[in-house]
Order: C-alpha cells, then sequence, then structure tokens
C-alpha cells in the first residue's frame, strides 16, 4: 500500500510543472475572523486586511528546513504578483515565539510578513477554526520539534478562505492561482 | 520496457551456462517476475534493480536491502522463503502483499533470488564524492542551521553515511522532512543509505543535516567545514557554502 501511495504522489508532484491547468478557486466554510498580536507588539485582526489578497500558514521560528522553505517561496510568489500579496505567519509555537523572535527571525526574509503570536487558547482556537493542527514532538525541554499543518490558506479580499496550497505548489502554480481572485 | 525484456531473458541465459535447456523456462519466469515486480510498484522502495534505493526507500524507517546481498534477507533468500516474506510482509515497512496470488508471489521472488549476487557484502569499501554543499544561513535564535548536498556513490557498494560532525556546533543530525496527511514532520534518522553507483540528494524540504547548538550566527557569504563519517570507517572533509535563507 505504501508503494501505490508513493507511485501516486510522485505522479502528482510531476505534475506540479505544468502550468497550462490552474485549479479554480474555492469557497471554504472553515477560516473566518481572529485577534492574535503581531511582531510589532500590536493587536491584530484579519478584519485589518480586508480589500487585500493574503496568504496565511502556519509554522515556528524554529523550524530548521520547511518554514525557511515556504517563507522563501511565498517570496517569490509576492514577486510575482508585483508585491501585491498580504502573507500572514501565525506561531504554533507560543512558548518560544513572542514578539520580539517572531521580529528579528522574520527580518531575515526579503519579504514583508506580518508575524502573529497569542496565547497557547488564541493559537488553539485559531488552528481549530482553519482545520489547522499541530503537536508537539517531546525531545528537550528548549529543543523540541512541532509537527505542523503544511498548507498555505488564500484568503480572499472578503475574508473568505478561497483555495488550499499544498507544500509541494510550485510558486508559478501559486502566482496563477492567486491571480484569479477577483 | 518492451526491449528490455528480451535483453534481460538473453542475459540470464547466457549467465546460466551449466544448466541446459531447462533454463528456458527458468529465465521466462524470472522476466515474468520482473514485470510484475514493476506493475505491483515494487521499485518504487525497492528500486527498480532491487537495491534498495527507490524513491521513497529514504523515507522508510527501515530502508529496503539490497537483493543483491543474500546475508540481508531477514528471512532467507530461498524463492519459497522470499515468498512468504511476500505474503506476510515484514515489519515495519514492508506491507503483506497476501492479495496476490501464490503464483504470482512465486514469480516475483524468482526474479529477486534472480538479483543475488554471491559474494555480495565481500564487494571493496565505498567511494563517495560530495557536490553542490551549502548551508541555509541561520536565522534568529541562531541555535540550528540546514546543510544540503548531494552525495554520489562511485563505487559498487552501497555506502552508509553514519555522521557528521562541524566545530561550528554542537551537534550534527540527520533530518527527514515529510508531509505526512497535511501535517508537516521533522524525524531524525540514524544513518543515510547511498546507493551503489546511484546518490543522495539532501535538498531543502526533504533531507538535511541538522546542526544544533551553533556556536555563532551562521552568517550568508561564509564557509562552514564539515566532516563526513561513514560506515565503513572512511571521513570526508567537505566545506559548504553559507547563503541566504
Amino acid at each position: 500500500m505504501k508503494a501505490a501511495l508513493g507511485l501516486v504522489l510522485l505522479l502528482a508532484a510531476g505534475g506540479c510543472g505544468d502550468h497550462a491547468v490552474v485549479p479554480p478557486l474555492d469557497r471554504y466554510e472553515l477560516g473566518g475572523e481572529f485577534s492574535l498580536t503581531d511582531q510589532a507588539g500590536e493587536p491584530f485582526q484579519l478584519d485589518a486586511l480586508r480589500g487585500q489578497v493574503v496568504a496565511l500558514f502556519f509554522g515556528y521560528t524554529y523550524c530548521p528546513d520547511f518554514c525557511p522553505l515556504t517563507l522563501s517561496k511565498l517570496s517569490r510568489v509576492n514577486e510575482l504578483l508585483d508585491d501585491q500579496l498580504q502573507v500572514l505567519f501565525v506561531s504554533v509555537d507560543p512558548d518560544r515565539d513572542d514578539t520580539a523572535q517572531l521580529r528579528a527571525y522574520l527580518s531575515a526574509f526579503d519579504l514583508s510578513v506580518t508575524g502573529l503570536t497569542g496565547t497557547a487558547e488564541q493559537i488553539a482556537q485559531v488552528t481549530r477554526q482553519y482545520g489547522a493542527g499541530f503537536r508537539r514532538q517531546e525531545e528537550g525541554e528548549t529543543s523540541y520539534i512541532i509537527d505542523h499543518t503544511s498548507r498555505t490558506y488564500l484568503i480572499d479580499r472578503e475574508g473568505v478562505v478561497r483555495y488550499l496550497f499544498s507544500s509541494e505548489d510550485a510558486a508559478e502554480l501559486m502566482a496563477a492561482v492567486i491571480e484569479q481572485v477577483p | 520496457m518492451k526491449h528490455a525484456l528480451p535483453i534481460l531473458v538473453v542475459l540470464l541465459a547466457a549467465c546460466s551456462g551449466d544448466g541446459g535447456d531447462s533454463d528456458d523456462g527458468q529465465s521466462g519466469f524470472v522476466a515474468r517476475g520482473r514485470a510484475l515486480f514493476a506493475r505491483n510498484g515494487c521499485q518504487t522502495c525497492h528500486g527498480d534493480q532491487g537495491r534498495g534505493d527507490g524513491g521513497l526507500a529514504a523515507s522508510l524507517t527501515q530502508r529496503p536491502r539490497d537483493f543483491r546481498d543474500r546475508s540481508a534477507y531477514r528471512n532467507g533468500y530461498q524463492v519459497e522463503e522470499i515468498a512468504a516474506s511476500i505474503a506476510e510482509g515484514l515489519p515495519p515497512a514492508m506491507p503483506a502483499y497476501s492479495h496476490l496470488s501464490g503464483q504470482t508471489r512465486l514469480l516475483l521472488a524468482r526474479f529477486i533470488a534472480s538479483l543475488q549476487v554471491e559474494g555480495f557484502e565481500e564487494v571493496a569499501g565505498a567511494m563517495v564524492r560530495v557536490e553542490a554543499a551549502w548551508a541555509r544561513a541561520s536565522l534568529p535564535p541562531h541555535q540550528t542551521a540546514a546543510v544540503f548536498m548531494v552525495l554520489r556513490n562511485e563505487s559498487s557498494a552501497e555506502a552508509a553515511l553514519v555522521g557528521a560532525v562541524a566545530e561550528a556546533a554542537d551537534s550534527v543530525e540527520f533530518h527527514l522532512t515529510s508531509n505526512a496527511g497535511d501535517m508537516m514532520q521533522m524525524r531524525r534518522v540514524g544513518q543515510l543509505a547511498i546507493p551503489a553507483g546511484g546518490n543522495l540528494q539532501l535538498v531543502p524540504g526533504r533531507l538535511h543535516l541538522m546542526l544544533s547548538g551553533l556556536r555563532q550566527p551562521l552568517l550568508a557569504g561564509s564557509r562552514l567545514p564539515l566532516r563526513l563519517q561513514f560506515a565503513d570507517g572512511e571521513e570526508i572533509a567537505v566545506e559548504a557554502q553559507v547563503r541566504q535563507p
């Protein structure tokens, strides 16, 4: 079974380079308004980005590979979209990701991104709303890693989730999908 | 594929010169087994030559064995024993293929047995070359950094990378990033196998060397010296270029 699944995955990955077919937008029930704190320490609500197109993903700053990879990909997507994309990075690691840590981490990227953190309850609430998951793998007290949702959420100008990008989607495909947002 | 089959038959017939006419039947079984091997997706993990180097091999908790090596068969290397392993599976990675018919399993086993090479495990030590090594500049709080490279194995034996050390960090581990049902996971792996005559790619989003306990920030433009340690005792010095995240 594992073998069969792998084959399907490989085929799917192979299909990513095919720009001829841009999947259509959808409308998702999940998502919606939330209140968190941005890297400047200011309160943040999704409503503040009304009228703009948003890409939101969950991660954490101690994440050594996937999160930097996603941020640099989104930086490329934003470039393809003439800087018209608003990127939100929601931390699933409120214990370590305070506003100062978010600020330091995100400033290393060539992308204007709003980093968001909050209390453990607030983060749990947002992830529930977005059908996202995260699971802390206990290793050491300060050196744990966190499994987390790998999707990137495309949110339209009205605050509605319109597409879920997989981690395998190429920047060019993501830009083409996002361009469909009216 | 159409071309590959007759060639295979010829080669096998040529190899078994001592068996006489009955070998025609034998090689026919092997060819059918090879076709079934492909049709059932076995090569996804086992590799198309059965060397344990299929596309998914590196992501498994226990890597598939190299079918050339008789000592690697956990439940015996005879045709009937292999057929039983296919039927029952070999935890944790090899599923049971009990849905296949007994005859199909036997044909698969005959093909697999045909790959065995006598005295395979005595093949001389591995020779590995490292290309395009680079590290992602560390990010605040500058505790970890990921290193990527391509490892080319130019020998006829599988090589195993068992450790790595860097002056710049307390420890270096091998980490596999994988996406399981939309959950991005990262797991430590004990060692990395590099197939004979093949390569292993450490690339973002998949496999990396993870430096922990950095002694100072890893800055773009600098160079990071590392030493890679292999199972046969060989050590390779590598310099990774540090680049922007």
